[in-house]
């Protein structure tokens, strides 16, 4: 492995409204090294795409703010950068994808014009360069005729084309670092699976880590390294991906994994964990799970459980082990 | 060469919505005669002559044909003055939506990217504009700036400076939230282009549309403050000052003084609101496929 390219410590960002403070994101912590792939799963509103437009400094200005915590990208805080820093590094050494390829490509341009102007802005291409490098980039996300194609507006494509061309844009100025956030929930399952190839091929070809938002744990599976399950805006469980799906510790992780069909299994019906996603205005007290736990006990209600290894790169938050 | 492509497509576009096609017929008509009026006119539009005030025009005989729409209360030929006063209608319209759509689209672009106190205090001052009637509106800031055309230029695109404000200020709003701006964001954009790359094209539809009806509605005005005599100066040919200058005509039987300056307004307002309709069908580029 690398080294340790994304340290995240203690990140708390928390959106203020007039019904009170939203703790999106409360303790979160973890690494992710250079050429790594870190997944990082939950259900929807568990904080997860709060936690990754935090480290791009892009969650909803002006109620939204990091009061705690630091974020060392490439040895730099991002936490102290001014906007128009962040600019230079936004799309630059970090890119993101976003979940809607539909709606993620200016409507008015045609698609080329998006890779054009991130080629010209961060890197001082020439238009006439910057067209050139575009027409590569969109056939190295596999776009069949892609002299034809720049000229093409988003709504002329489909929803697979359009994420490429989204992939092709973040991945421009060979970024170190791509958060891809949920980039295959709006597609089809074949051409899911399509995109996730292409990510993983074109991230060991430049060497990008991957910063990869789901809500899969199939995707997780076959693509990532090492998992972090988020619950209630913290990291219930960290661990390497076959140490997760063979050694499931935290209750949360159970109960996902339990969600999940399996070829081998002959129950009829999936299980689900009763309840719903705690509301981030009021938490819970104690263990955030508490209320939707089968295994709690008394010390649950009382106190959080702090994030302890319990083997070697393997963390889990319970009061149970 | 794709803007030849996407011109040809657009005019073809054109040709197939009938409302459209015509308000774009009428009003090249309009700007041919603006452009040309000396080819058209049968009198010089400024030579008066009291002996022949109120004359019918071509329908009381041949003998009238001289006038084909009459003379004005100081015998000056109908006709001759609407062509001549096209230019200046079409000129305070144009001019007018001008000031107000590049004045609109700057309070409006701002307040609606960067809400806040800066939304809070231009769209408060943007009200106290909408609290007046629009004509006392424009009279007071005629009386400010004192008469003539090109003042009343500048009081008409005040005027309509708050309307172009908020229509681009909510359009504005709906974009900002859209996930390809937060996609631009994140690949490291900055406010201006945001604002001027992307935000400011997807205002356009509704903009040229707003635009376009409201030159029709500045012609309307420019000729209310004309009747008033705020507007161009007599003897300048102007449509609202013809109407302001004959309406006493009414009352003796001569109505060709008013009709007729009355119709080409209506006719000018008409064709520019059925262009304007069928620019809100044409600039929605998904009917391009």
């Amino acid at each position: 492995m690398g080294k340790e390219l994304l340290v995240v410590e203690n990140l708390r960002t928390y959106i203020f409204t007039p019904r009170g403070v939203i703790r999106a994101v409360d303790g979160v912590s973890f690494t992710l090294d250079e050429e790594e792939t870190l997944g990082l799963v939950g259900e929807s509103g568990c904080g997860k795409s709060m936690t990754a437009l935090s480290i791009l400094k892009l969650y909803p200005k002006p109620q939204g703010r990091i009061v705690e915590g630091t974020i060392e990208f490439a040895g730099e805080s991002l936490v102290e950068k001014s906007e128009k820093e962040m600019q230079r590094i936004r799309g630059k050494s970090i890119s993101m994808i976003f979940q809607e390829p539909m709606t993620s490509l200016d409507p008015v341009f045609p698609v080329g014009e998006g890779i054009i102007e991130v080629l010209m802005v961060h890197q001082g291409l020439s238009r006439r360069e910057a067209k050139e490098r575009a027409i590569e980039l969109l056939r190295m996300v596999r776009i069949p005729e892609p002299e034809r194609r720049i000229h093409a507006y988003p709504h002329q494509l489909s929803g697979g084309m359009r994420q490429r061309v989204m992939i092709a844009q973040a991945l421009a100025c060979r970024p170190k670092l791509l958060i891809a956030d949920e980039p295959t929930t709006a597609l089809d399952v074949t051409v899911q699976a399509q995109i996730l190839e292409l990510i993983r091929t074109l991230k060991k070809e430049m060497k990008t880590a991957v910063l990869l938002i789901t809500h899969d744990l199939g995707v997780v599976a076959e693509h990532c390294e090492r998992v972090a399950v988020m619950y209630a805006g913290k990291i219930v469980e960290k661990a390497g991906v076959l140490s997760l799906f063979a050694r499931p510790l935290h209750p949360y992780t159970r109960a996902l994994l339990g969600a999940l069909p399996r070829a081998e299994s002959k129950k009829q019906r999936l299980e689900v964990i009763p309840g719903t996603v705690p509301d981030l205005l009021s938490p819970p007290p104690g263990c955030r799970f508490h209320p939707r736990c089968q295994r709690r006990i008394a010390l649950c209600f009382a106190e959080e459980p702090p994030l302890r290894e319990v083997e070697k790169g393997h963390e889990v938050a319970c009061h149970l082990l | 060469m794709r803007s030849i492509e996407s011109i040809a497509e657009t005019l073809r576009l054109l040709c197939r919505n009938r409302a459209a096609l015509v308000g774009l017929v009428i009003l090249g008509v309009y700007v041919f005669v603006a452009l040309f009026p000396w080819l058209l006119a049968p009198n010089d539009p400024l030579k008066r002559d009291l002996a022949l005030r109120y004359r019918p025009g071509f329908w009381a005989g041949k003998e009238f044909a001289r006038f084909p729409l009459g003379t004005d209360y100081l015998g000056r030929c109908v006709l001759s003055r609407i062509l001549w006063g096209t230019r200046t209608s079409l000129l305070v319209g144009v001019i007018a939506v001008s000031i107000s759509t590049g004045l609109g689209m700057f309070l409006g672009l701002l307040s609606g990217y960067f809400g806040g106190w800066v939304d809070m205090v231009l769209m408060r001052v943007v009200d106290v504009l909408f609290a007046f009637p629009s004509i006392l509106l424009a009279i007071t800031i005629m009386a400010a700036l004192g008469p003539g055309l090109e003042k009343a230029m500048i009081a008409i695109g005040i005027v309509y400076t708050p309307q172009m404000a908020r229509v681009v200020r909510s359009v504005t709003l709906v974009i900002r939230e859209m996930e390809f701006i937060e996609a631009e964001r994140a690949l490291g954009a900055s406010h201006a282009r945001i604002i001027w790359y992307h935000i400011l094209p997807n205002t356009l539809p509704p903009v040229v549309v707003y635009a376009t009806l409201g030159v029709a509605g500045a012609i309307l005005d420019a000729a209310a403050l004309g009747f008033l005599g705020l507007g161009a100066m007599p003897p300048a040919p102007e449509w609202g000052a013809m109407l302001s200058g004959s309406h006493k005509a009414l009352t003796s039987g001569a109505w060709w003084a008013v009709a007729f300056p009355g119709l080409a307004i209506m006719t000018a307002v008409l064709g520019l609101n059925l262009l304007g309709d069928g620019m809100r069908d044409l600039l929605d580029p998904r009917l391009r496929m």
